[in-house]
């Protein structure tokens, strides 16, 4: 239940990083490579579904498990894999994006590349300040315990 | 032989036996890890991994490693890695200290 829980969290965190982040790139992509082109509202969904999409392998990837860094970065990989493959056979199904020119399906691959590594950057920023909060709480907790009498001792 | 607590880095089980690491030797204990974690309840160790007890005033800082995982910095210039699922405990550890320990082991 608490795995559940944790797990949750952090896809709802990850989930809104990368619907900014989407949003952002959908922003800059448009802008470049097809400016004349028009919408209706609908298009504001776009960043919510590819987001939702973003966030599907951190369900499948058990985190609490301690893998080696090596591990890690194949399991980081494999989910960049998974969500490049995904998201071009959303943009190849979808009408309203020109894929037939090139620079627009290379742009949606290296896009999604930019907002995964960035995702990491900012999960890696929040975890900063939570290290940070931390390093705070032990250097108090040090300064008590070792405060003088009533030092535990022991032998093992 | 007898290993002062206070001078206990960390405890780590590998291939079924605990070791005790002090700035710098190891020692065999013959105990288990989960006995050993019971046995130094109250006196600053908490588990960072499934087989590592790690004593929390030898602890330089932390940083945050990849994956929502974070690193100590020991004060004898080691790293140990602090598993995902430990880190609330190493929280909780550190907000809500409880009594110290008092006597021998």
């Amino acid at each position: 239940m608490k795995n559940i829980k944790e797990k949750l969290a952090e896809a709802f965190r990850l989930y809104f990083i990368l619907v900014t982040l989407i949003t952002v790139l959908l922003l800059i992509l448009g802008m470049t490579l097809d400016s004349d082109r028009t919408f209706g509202y609908e298009v504001f969904f776009s960043p919510l579904i590819y987001g939702a999409i973003g966030v599907v392998p951190v369900f499948f990837f058990g985190k609490d498990k301690e893998i080696s860094m090596k591990k890690l970065l194949v399991q980081r990989f494999i989910t960049l894999g998974f969500i490049e493959v995904v998201m071009l056979v959303l943009a190849f199904s979808a009408s309203s994006i020109p894929t037939e020119k090139k620079s627009v399906v290379i742009g949606i691959a290296a896009g999604i590349v930019v907002v995964f590594l960035l995702s990491i950057a900012v999960e890696y920023i929040f975890e900063l300040g939570e290290a940070r909060s931390i390093n705070k709480a032990l250097a108090e907790y040090q300064k008590k315990r070792s405060g003088g009498r009533g030092l535990a001792k022991g032998i093992i | 032989m007898e290993v002062p607590v206070v001078d206990v880095f960390y405890a780590e089980s590998v291939d079924n036996r605990v070791f005790l690491y002090t700035a710098k030797e190891s020692f065999g204990v013959r105990m288990k890890l989960y006995e050993l974690e019971e046995k130094l309840r109250g006196r600053s160790f908490i588990r960072v991994q499934k087989s590592t007890l790690l004593n929390l005033m030898k602890i330089e800082g932390i940083k945050p490693a990849l994956g929502g995982r974070y690193s100590a910095m020991l004060k004898n210039g080691e790293e140990i890695l602090i598993s995902r699922k430990y880190v609330t405990d190493l929280k909780n550890a550190l907000i809500n200290p409880g009594p110290k320990a008092g006597g021998k082991a």
